[in-house]
């Protein structure tokens, strides 16, 4: 009988070890318990189409399919590659991918239900198509939980907006993995506004990963103000010559909110340029990671890649670091990186207050004001009002 | 009525380790301009950042009653809408916020009302032509890019539209040159009252060209180490604080 009792135990144990080696880890930030536990992903995305795009939602391998054909025909050059049958996987693996590889097997096993976007949508012929996802859940009893692998299709010479705006209004506690892709085609443009706004005590792991053709140009806003756990990552392949990326990243940390903000511009093609512009706030104890890579590889010559970010520190609890990295493969290029973390911002709020402003008046001021530039493009797409609402509501 | 405006009594004050008031005995009442004088490093600024509750400085010991209440357990901003206002030495940059933003934020903090907007941006106006400020400044963001003396001026006109009972002047006279300054200084003058006071911190008296003080201060390392009227500004005029230096 002891030694039945036993036999059970080890195999219980062997099966929990089997199942942790199973379960994705992430080194850069301790995930919160139960992350991988839910796999039903039970909140629909709400997709609007103004103009002229393609929407299909699909399952995993119907989505495959389309994304394949979609994507040999805007990827001449990688036509051997492509016989392989797993194109995604294939992107995933040649875009540096920062999350965690199990993690991003994870996500693709359990996204049951795929977005596939496509603009034919020429530049000068055709409106620009606006694509908005909303994955927004308020009142109800469930758990919100997102799990996404969306592919974003635009076609040479043609344009798309697309607004994914991550929101839960609910009291119940979420949670979003995704990864979206993105193939812009040669002379293309398009442009991603990501607004995570999700509870504060949610988690939200992101990976996009760009491939920008000939000419192409992309251009990123990503928002974050929600989710005590945030995990971000844009990875962009600048792969043909002459091809622009620039990147907006606007956050705000408060309380005990952890983020590790990773971006990458990997210049491939020649004469290619990118930039990266991070703006954020830290209050409270809110810790922040930022990896900014710009990365020239080899035939890379006469790009230019620059980098820049700036913190506001509203409390001297708060941890920001700021980790840029240049790394070079070709002699013929110009990469800059310009941080600047100031110390707690006092002799502003200071003078902020002598004024009449309370604190969180003066915060919320110095705050909003350093955020114009993005708060201006964030109108565009119609979610100002609603991220100024919430940093209002974040510092008080 | 209360009797003063502000009565500073024993005040004491370290930032760090380093005690720089050391024991300072102020009172100022309705009506009266004020000036304190001193060499570098004697704790001006101190006192006017300690008055206002800047915090990096630790008040150690004395009390400061401001309209009858206790302004040391006050926070900078219940200071400002008792009506306490500090014209900076370095007024900060703020770049978003436009000057009539702010300045009608500040208003609508400090009274209690939003202002009306016609009235508003007309007396606004008219407080700007005074200080010789163009109209534009209206639509900058406010400081950001300023020159030393329009900062200066900015200061005054947010003075003059939030018309405080007892307004600090900390070394407003620095960065500006002699023009800017007599603008600067004949504004403070016309924005004296019977119901209010002002106090004037400063190194040196070319000011007292434009403004009156009831009473000259000299501190000296954390002290006020002599009182008087204008005659004691020229006797410093004279002589310099070396004198001053040595009763301490």
């Amino acid at each position: 009988m002891a030694n039945q009792d036993q036999i059970k135990k080890q195999t219980e144990k062997t099966d929990i070890n089997a199942a942790q080696s199973q379960m994705p880890k992430w080194h850069r930030i301790t995930l919160p318990e139960g992350l991988f536990d839910q796999t039903d992903n039970n909140v629909e995305t709400k997709i609007a189409v103004e103009g002229q795009a393609e929407i299909h939602v699909k399952d995993n391998a119907q989505s495959d399919e389309t994304f394949k054909s979609a994507i040999s025909q805007n990827n001449d050059n990688d036509q051997n590659n492509n016989h392989n049958g797993e194109v995604a996987w294939l992107l995933d693996k040649r875009l540096v991918s920062r999350l965690d590889d199990s993690i991003l097997a994870w996500i693709r096993q359990h996204a049951t239900k795929n977005a596939y976007i496509h603009s034919k949508a020429r530049i000068g012929r055709d409106e620009t198509p606006v694509v908005r996802m909303t994955t927004a859940l308020a009142n109800t009893d469930s758990q919100f939980n997102h799990i996404a692998s969306d592919t974003v299709v635009v076609d040479d010479q043609c344009a798309l907006t697309l607004v994914m705006d991550y929101d839960n209004q609910s009291a119940m506690r979420g949670q979003h993995l995704g990864i979206t892709r993105l193939i812009v085609g040669r002379g293309a443009v398009a442009t991603l506004f990501k607004c995570q706004r999700l509870g504060a005590e949610d988690a939200y792991l992101d990976q996009t990963l760009i491939e920008v053709a000939e000419g192409g140009e992309v251009n990123i806003v990503d928002v974050q103000l929600g989710s005590r756990f945030r995990g971000v990552n844009y990875s962009v392949a600048l792969s043909g010559r002459h091809s622009r990326a620039t990147l907006n990243s606007l956050y705000l940390g408060c309380m005990a909110q952890r983020m590790d903000l990773s971006f990458t511009m990997n210049h491939i093609g020649a004469n290619t340029e990118s930039v990266i512009e991070s703006k954020g706030a830290l209050d409270g104890n809110a810790k922040k990671v930022f990896r900014g890579n710009l990365q020239f590889e080899q035939g890379a010559a006469k790009s230019v890649g620059r980098e820049r970010e700036t913190v506001m520190l509203l409390d001297e609890r708060v941890h920001a670091e700021s980790i840029p990295a240049l790394l070079c493969a070709e002699d013929d290029v110009i990469g800059e990186h310009a941080a600047s973390i100031g110390r707690v911002d006092q002799q502003k709020l200071f003078y902020l207050m002598s004024r009449g402003l309370t604190m969180a008046a003066a915060k919320k001021l110095v705050v909003k004001a350093a955020f114009e530039e993005v708060l201006a493009e964030a109108a565009t797409v119609n979610l100002r009002d609603e991220i100024e609402a919430l940093i209002d509501r974040r510092l008080s | 009525m209360c009797e003063s405006i502000l009565k500073v009594s024993g005040l004491r004050a370290k930032v760090g380790d380093q005690e720089i008031l050391k024991g300072v005995n102020l009172e100022i009442k309705p009506g009266e301009v004020h000036v304190i004088m001193g060499p570098n490093g004697a704790g001006k600024s101190t006192l006017a950042n300690v008055l206002m509750g800047h915090p990096a400085y630790e008040v150690t010991g004395g009390e400061a009653l401001f309209m009858n209440k206790d302004l040391l357990a006050m926070k900078v901003d219940e200071r400002a809408r008792a009506g306490l206002f500090l014209s900076f030495q370095y007024p900060q940059e703020v770049s978003g916020v436009t000057v009539e933003n702010f300045l009608r934020t500040a208003k609508k903090e400090v009274s209690g009302i939003m202002p009306m907007m016609g009235r508003f941006n007309a007396t606004v106006k008219a407080e700007m032509q005074s200080l010789e400020m163009d109209e534009k400044y209206l639509a900058r963001y406010l400081n950001e890019g300023f020159s030393g003396g329009e900062k200066k001026k900015s200061e005054i006109l947010q003075m003059a539209v939030l018309a405080p009972k007892l307004a600090i002047l900390d070394e407003t006279d620095s960065g500006l040159d002699v023009d800017a300054i007599r603008v600067v200084y004949e504004k403070v003058q016309s924005l004296a009252n019977a119901n209010n006071a002002i106090l004037v911190i400063t190194h040196y008296n070319k000011i007292l060209d434009y403004i009156k003080p009831d009473f000259v201060h000299v501190l000296v390392d954390g002290k006020i180490v002599k009182e008087g009227d204008l005659a004691l500004a020229n006797a410093i005029q004279e002589s310099g604080y070396e004198a001053f230096r040595a009763s301490v």
